[in-house]
């Protein structure tokens, strides 16, 4: 019974006006997400990235030459970059509005004739970064990707495919004879929310395999096997993501008293909640929330705060050390302590500002998540790699690597028995010379198991949103009257 | 008659659920949006007046020539002062709350280095609030909020009066009084549009009463004029719209077929296609690799200044020079120092960088001095047309590449209303991106200004360039002064005509379509 309904439903859907307009305009746009893909900023994104790359490496490879004391000062890099995502295309972000590098400076300086240098200090957004042109925004617009197409576009189908599913038959008499054949109303409800889905799944698929095909055949991008993990992950999440516009549109159809009013109420359910929500309620938000972080930590911000009472006294004993000092363990034992006082105070500024910011935006992005359409961009970005949910991967990923990279390189001072094993000062720490091929090199995971795990509430929320919307209806038909 | 059919449609369209709804979720929006869009412009005022007291100052506090040249005013006697270059200010748009246009985008500073043609303007503090991650989420302006919500409403209200009353029957006792089509159409559309502008005029009232309780704003006559041509404009991009639905209506026999199609045109012209040109245009033009190209080039041509800097240093005999290279973050930067003793001088991509420690001490004792002074004059000479020749080849990238493609959105955008609209109004907020360019030129011109200034009182060569030693103090108090020229209401709706025609014309045309399509309707 249940497959004749859907069968029913389906090829009513198929035959439809609306079904037609609706995958011409799909895949008009996913044709034209693909084709602004092909020879976009994808290439010199990527390009640009390896370069850098390629120019860490080489800071990486004088300052083995240098010495192990180097790296581990210096660490292995002056910037860490995050990899562009290849899947940009499916979901853009807010790419460009966030840093596209963390920094690990370290200074050097000379008193007396003697050169000292600062250990680095994990920094998450470079002043210079701040104040540089951003890449890529000539124009201030909404990136046609496939957020837009199947949280903006395709999730307005939805509703345009079940607006009338109930309210319709019901005007047009076709309900009762329906229910006059021995039908439980549940199997009514979900054949018509499977007939639904599987009109928007095929309109979906046709609409993504055209999308995927010219990106594949046109584009000079590799998508492997990690990719194509993340892409059946969205593909998924849009699935569900439709189910809650398929079931949102069943309830209001349910309780509509005319077929005009129904379309009314999903229409601007949808103008509001997917269309001006998630970036009016998240500014809104995040205005709301944020609170002033302390200003002189932001001011300092970026560069080194010289007027701290530790840096006094490190400043203060630097200039009365004399070379001979350097050689004894226990003066540049006392200058490691102050050295670690100050490095500590930075990164713990550091740290906390990055903790207090995204704490911020966290508690914004939960009030966006209060429309599905907010859980479905915030996990579309974290699946494609892009927006803050990839770089809060990032940013974690790249602080992992830094320690272990320094307690590494510690672990081989150890090793060394002419060091005098005394960290953060150059002088207490081996002079060997490292092979630079030997060194760890940083790899960011980027599979969908990683990924997903930023998602998580994301992937939650609309299952729940899903379910709620489905229930609502289910409780509505069962009240509802057929006459 | 006209009136009948007026009060009647007026009624129906006032006591409907869609009206309702429409309305208040734009009210919602526009309070919202607007309370954001004004707090940013109050933040982006009050950093903009705070600046401009700094500039008033700065010509006094500057005390040798050379700072003009550089962002870095390092002096023994007064200790280092960040930004020390004059900087040409645009003052922050008040009716950015109406269309942002590319006010977000745009800076309101820019940094007149003598020797870097300027280009673009910055943000005076880079965020604007203490949290940089912010940024990533959007806001809307008026225009953009009345664009969908308005816009929808416009085409639903439009797409039954003809379809809608055929079904219901009603339009065939209409067609049986002597009523003319064209006035039944007439009244329709009189009524949609009055019944449009009031959640347009409630928006607007809104928005102002806001924009008047906003700390440093001036509200003057040309402010006035602007907003009341943002209301008329608005309110000719609801007619086209409502008359996009009444041509859709007259075209079609059942009133759901019709709010289908209705709906498809809505999403088409209102948001897919406008988004469309602009992210498509945005993606090709891809701006970052302009920018690396841009500089690689000029990286080319200061290395080859920095060779003819050496030649003439080296043409001079006595000075002593080191010319160090460095790889630099993957960029080739060369640095030319070159030492009389007197001091230290040193280039480095064209810009001055001074030690001065060794530079201020002692220099009326330098036998040299002269010697030093005649390279001076002819390097930074040679500087400036370096920095033009590095300008050349930078601009067709970074500068006549995206204003073109600027020009060709504006241009595409143009054939649709919603682009057409969003530029009008933009133009008419004076926050187009045209007006920026237009001043970024002024910004250029006044750096001429400044040049010729220099120039006049041959500060190259003289010892104030360098020096401020007591009777050797530079006097920049007749220093030329930036004045932004603004816009003029005229001006701005001169740049706004070829957007306003197109509406125009898709009015009329849209008219002229729907009035023979209802000529020949089948009320039957």
């Amino acid at each position: 019974m249940l497959a004749a309904i859907v069968k029913r439903e389906l090829i009513d859907h198929l035959i439809s006006l609306r079904f037609g307009l609706a995958l011409v305009l799909t895949m008009g746009l996913m044709v034209l997400n693909s084709l602004g893909f092909v020879g976009g900023s994808y290439e010199f994104r990527r390009d640009h990235y390896l370069e850098q790359v390629q120019a860490e490496q080489e800071i990486r490879r004088s300052n083995a030459q240098r010495g192990l004391w180097k790296l581990i000062l210096h660490g292995g890099q002056d910037y860490i970059y995050k990899k562009p995502s290849p899947l940009m295309f499916c979901a853009a972000g807010a790419n460009d509005a966030l840093p596209e590098r963390l920094s690990t400076p370290s200074k050097e300086n000379s008193y007396n004739n003697i050169k000292f240098y600062t250990p680095f200090v994990l920094i998450y957004w470079d002043i210079i970064d701040i104040w540089a042109p951003k890449a890529g925004q000539l124009l201030e617009t909404q990136a046609i990707d496939w957020v837009f197409i199947i949280g903006g576009l395709l999730s307005l189908m939805a509703l345009l495919f079940t607006f009338d599913a109930f309210i319709g038959e019901k005007e047009r008499g076709t309900l009762k004879l329906v229910m006059a054949q021995s039908l439980p109303r549940h199997t009514l409800l979900l054949g018509k929310f499977l007939g639904a889905m599987l009109a928007l799944t095929l309109v979906l698929s046709l609409a993504i395999v055209a999308n995927l095909l010219i990106v594949l055949a046109l584009a000079q991008v590799n998508l492997g096997l990690v990719e194509a993990g993340r892409l059946i992950g969205m593909v998924g999440l849009s699935l569900l993501y439709l189910a809650c516009f398929v079931g949102l549109g069943l309830w209001v159809s349910i309780r509509s008293s005319t077929t005009r009013s129904s379309l009314v109420g999903v229409l601007l359910l949808w103008a509001g909640g997917v269309l001006l929500w998630p970036a009016t309620g998240g500014a809104l938000a995040a205005r709301v929330l944020v609170s002033e972080f302390e200003e002189e930590l932001v001011l300092g911000w970026g560069f080194a705060n010289y007027n701290t009472p530790a840096d006094q006294k490190l400043r203060h004993l630097k200039s009365s050390l004399r070379n001979r000092d350097l050689r004894n363990p226990e003066r540049v034992r006392q200058l490691a302590d102050v050295q670690r006082t100050v490095r500590q105070f930075n990164q713990d500024r550091e740290d906390r500002f990055l903790a207090h910011s995204l704490g911020e935006i966290e508690n914004a992005r939960h009030i966006v998540r209060l429309s599905p359409m907010g859980c479905f961009q915030y996990g579309m970005e974290a699946l494609a790699g892009t927006g803050l949910a990839r770089h809060r991967s990032f940013v974690e990923q790249a602080r992992t690597y830094v320690q272990q990279f320094e307690q590494a390189m510690l672990n081989l001072d150890r090793d060394d028995p002419k060091s005098m094993h005394i960290h953060l000062v150059a002088q207490g720490l081996s002079r060997q010379k490292i092979d630079p091929d030997t060194l760890p090199v940083f790899t960011e995971d980027m599979s969908a198991t990683t990924l997903l795990r930023h998602a998580i509430v994301d992937v939650i929320g609309l299952f729940f949103f899903a379910m709620l919307t489905y229930m609502l209806a289910y409780r509505s038909w069962l009240r509802a009257s057929i006459v | 008659m006209i009136g009948i059919v007026f009060k009647k449609e007026m009624l129906s369209h006032l006591l409907s659920q869609r009206f309702a709804a429409c309305t208040a979720l734009a009210v919602v929006l526009i309070i919202a949006n607007g309370l954001l869009t004004s707090q940013t412009f109050v933040h982006k005022k009050a950093s903009y007046l705070k600046q401009r007291a700094i500039e008033e100052t700065k010509s006094h506090e500057i005390t040798y020539y050379s700072v003009l040249g550089s962002d870095l005013l390092v002096s023994l006697r007064t200790g280092p002062k960040p930004k020390a270059a004059p900087r040409a200010l645009r003052t922050p748009r008040s009716l950015a709350v109406f269309a942002q246009g590319a006010e977000r985008q745009a800076g309101q500073a820019v940094k007149v280095l003598l020797f870097e043609v300027p280009y673009k303007a910055e943000e005076i503090s880079p965020f604007q609030s203490s949290n940089p991650y912010l940024a990533i989420f959007a806001f809307f302006d008026m225009v953009y909020i009345f664009q969908l919500v308005l816009g929808l409403l416009a085409i639903l209200i439009a797409s039954e009066t003809i379809s809608g009353e055929k079904e219901d029957g009603t339009l065939r006792l209409m067609l049986t009084t002597n009523v003319s089509r064209a006035q039944i159409l007439l009244g329709k559309i009189l009524a949609g549009l009055t019944t449009l502008a009031i959640p347009t005029a409630l928006g607007f009232i809104l928005l102002t009463i806001l924009l008047l309780g906003t700390e440093h704003i001036e509200v003057g006559v040309g402010e006035w004029a602007r907003v009341g041509l943002l209301f008329t404009l608005s309110l000719l991009y609801l007619l086209v719209f409502y008359l996009i639905g009444l041509a859709i209506s007259c075209a079609t026999y059942r009133s759901a077929t019709s709010l289908i199609y209705a709906l498809f045109a809505w999403a088409l012209l209102a948001i897919v296609l406008p988004n469309s040109i602009s992210a498509l245009l945005n993606e090709q033009a891809n701006m970052g690799e302009k920018h690396a190209e841009a500089h690689h080039k000029a990286a080319q041509i200061w290395k080859e200044f920095d060779q003819e800097v050496l030649d003439l240093v080296r043409a001079h005999g006595q000075t002593r020079y080191y010319p160090t290279t460095m790889v630099e973050r993957g960029q080739l930067k060369s640095e030319v120092t070159y030492d009389d003793g007197t001091g230290t001088y040193s280039i480095r991509e064209g810009q001055t960088r001074y030690i001065p420690n060794l530079y201020l001490s002692n220099v009326a004792d330098s036998p040299s001095l002269a010697k030093f002074q005649d390279i001076v004059r002819t390097g930074e000479r040679l500087r400036l047309k370096y920095a033009q020749r590095a300008w050349n080849e930078k601009a067709p990238l970074i500068e006549g590449f995206p204003r073109r493609i600027e020009r060709w959105n504006a241009q595409l955008q143009r054939f649709l209303p919603a682009g057409a609209y969003a530029q009008a109004a933009s133009i008419l907020a004076g926050t187009s991106r045209r007006e920026y360019y237009d001043f970024i030129d002024q910004v250029r011109t006044y750096r001429g200004q400044v040049i010729a200034f220099l120039e006049d009182r041959d500060a190259f060569g003289s010892r104030e360039w360098f020096n401020d030693d007591p009777g050797w103090r530079a006097d920049l108090r007749d220093l030329p002064r930036f004045h932004e020229r603004s816009w003029t209401v005229a001006e701005s709706l001169s740049h706004a005509w070829p957007a306003l025609a197109s509406l125009l014309l898709y009015a009329a045309l849209l008219f002229v379509l729907a009035n023979r399509l209802f000529v020949r309707y089948d009320a039957m």
